[in-house]
């Protein structure tokens, strides 16, 4: 257990001194809920504005975007020599990748809180009263939920880089079907049928019950269906991740 | 510049995981794009709560002012006005009068009122897109994005510093970026084409545009995307920042130029800060394209994308240049 602890420590230090990364899950999200809330601003009235609506989506967003940072703090080329040498050390090939695992899940979910709790105080981004502790478990789920993901596709290419570039698209993918970027149920009624089938939809309705209605109903089964496809992604990357290869 | 083109084929062959998932990536757009334009968008409907002794007439009075009523007998919660799933609830009894709630701004809240009270304002017609500038609008955020993908050769070469020994060759710098770039064009070209007219044949549907019509766009978008990410990955000594910041750039501009859904409408400031997107003059070339608006007259538009994909390409080719051969 100490040497895990360790290993974690050290990739949230790689994580935490790289300023890209930092920009990419602080500043990033807040100035896309900056901008397309004043964007679009004109279409929406007094009493929900557009600053609350993409406060809430551009986290899911961020959340979602984890997966990149994970996959960089596995396999990117400057510290991917570092990380895969402990594989000569008495550790065991687990300890490797669910380290990144643990470490990107910490460092997006400081980063992202920070960035949420900024957005409600400079723009006034509404994140629920009794819904808040519901939506706030949401996230952190879906955090976890990338970086295990991040992870396990690290685990099938071998190379960040095209981890990453295949993520950046499905990602981005699934912010437009989900409808983070744009209102896709206001698209007509099939769009809303297709983005149904896409779980990005689903957190996001599970948010806004839990933000706007306070409704938990939806609470239960999303937490059950993050931890599930969770557990099954980091199981994937046992399965998959095989010290051998890496020599 | 041939063997560097090669090369990249065969480098890029090798990689039998990133194809795959690339040409099933590409294929899952083109669906998706193809349902979107199979099905024209219609504005969400208004929620109607029916009770007892509710004003009655309200779904006759909507109708005909072009709203779609969603009659219930409880009111939908609030979050379905903030996903977008209704426009607006209305209910109220003969007392009260209509209530109305909405989340859309004022302009909407009175339309809808005068529509209730039988006087209906015919609202400014939504652009309706057909299914060729549908496509072509989804394609182009995604071949955008595309461009640093099929671009990681050159990203590798530079982190794997190879390319301080290419630079000691003869070769020109000049011809090293352009056959990366267009091994990059013809990467992200002929696999979208290739993959949206085996679905059209497949599947039979309607793609809009003819085939000369799709080269002519899908070639301007591979250019600039090509561009762009040369110009990126010039600029930043990593891959993985240029793959970044590139594809945050791509999603919010393309977003932004309406590559889905317009959004400008009657913001000055977005209004001229969108005109000046690239995006923006090739999604007007493909909506003049459909309205069967001649070549001659609508491809001119396809010039700005071009000449910025030129200057991107003269960008890279002289901070590369700098950066590994020093200043001429």
């Amino acid at each position: 257990m100490y040497e895990f602890k360790q290993i974690v420590r050290l990739d949230f230090i790689n994580l935490i001194t790289n300023p890209m990364w930092v920009f990419f899950s602080t500043a990033f999200p807040f100035l896309m809920v900056l901008i397309l809330g004043f964007l679009s601003s004109s279409d929406w009235g007094k009493s929900v504005t557009a600053y609350d609506y993409y406060g809430i989506t551009m986290m899911i967003y961020a959340a979602l975007n984890t997966a990149t940072i994970s996959a960089n703090s596995f396999m990117e080329e400057r510290i991917k020599g570092g990380n895969l040498r402990i594989i000569h050390a008495p550790v065991g090939p687990f300890a490797i990748h669910f380290s990144k695992v643990i470490a990107s899940f910490a460092f997006g979910t400081v980063c992202h809180l920070t960035t949420g709790m900024a957005l409600h105080f400079a723009a006034g981004v509404h994140y629920g009263t009794t819904g808040l502790a519901g939506a706030l478990a949401i996230i952190v789920l879906l955090e976890f939920f990338a970086s295990a993901l991040g992870v396990l596709l690290c685990c099938v290419f071998r190379s960040e880089s095209a981890a990453n570039q295949i993520l950046s698209l499905v990602i981005t993918l699934l912010a437009i079907l989900g409808g983070l970027f744009f209102r896709v149920d206001g698209l007509g009624s099939s769009a809303e049928r297709l983005s149904g089938f896409f779980p990005v939809k689903w957190v996001c309705t599970a948010l806004f019950a839990l933000v706007w209605d306070n409704d938990p109903s939806l609470l239960a089964p999303a937490t059950a269906i993050l931890l599930v496809a969770s557990a099954a992604f980091v199981a994937a990357s046992s399965m998959i991740f095989h010290t051998e290869d890496y020599i | 510049m041939i063997a560097i083109l090669k090369n990249d084929f065969i480098r890029f062959a090798r990689e039998k995981n990133r194809i795959i998932m690339n040409i099933a990536i590409t294929a899952g757009m083109i669906l998706i794009a193809i349902f979107f334009a199979s099905r024209p968008a219609s504005a969400s409907p208004v929620a109607y709560v029916a009770q007892a002794g509710s004003v009655a007439q309200a779904p006759a009075a909507l109708a005909p002012a072009g709203y779609s009523v969603a009659e219930m007998k409880v009111a939908p919660p609030l979050s379905s006005l903030v996903s977008g799933k209704y426009e607006a609830i209305v209910s109220g009894t003969k007392e009260t009068g209509y209530v109305v709630k909405t989340l859309k701004n004022a302009e909407y809240e009175r339309r809808l009122f005068s529509a209730l009270a039988g006087s209906p304002e015919m609202s400014t017609a939504s652009e309706k897109r057909g299914a060729g500038s549908t496509i072509s609008g989804f394609l182009l955020m995604f071949m955008m994005m595309q461009g640093t993908m099929m671009l990681y050769l050159f990203a590798d070469d530079k982190e794997l510093k190879i390319l301080p020994r290419i630079a000691s060759t003869p070769l020109p710098i000049t011809r090293y970026l352009a056959a990366h770039g267009l091994f990059a064009f013809l990467a992200i070209l002929l696999p979208n084409l290739a993959i949206l007219y085996a679905i059209k044949f497949i599947t039979g549907s309607d793609i809009g545009f003819t085939l000369f019509e799709y080269v002519l766009l899908f070639a301007v978008a591979s250019a600039l995307s090509t561009g762009f990410s040369l110009f990126m990955n010039a600029l930043a000594s990593k891959g993985d920042t240029a793959n970044m910041a590139g594809s945050a750039i791509v999603t919010l501009t393309s977003v932004l130029a309406g590559s889905f859904y317009s959004f400008e409408r009657g913001n000055p400031v977005l209004e001229t800060f969108v005109k000046l997107l690239p995006q923006k003059a090739w999604l007007e070339s493909a909506s003049l394209m459909e309205k069967g608006i001649p070549l001659s007259q609508s491809a001119h538009h396809l010039t700005y994308p071009l000449a910025l994909s030129l200057f991107f390409f003269t960008v890279a080719f002289a901070k590369t240049g700098r950066d590994y051969i020093g200043r001429k």
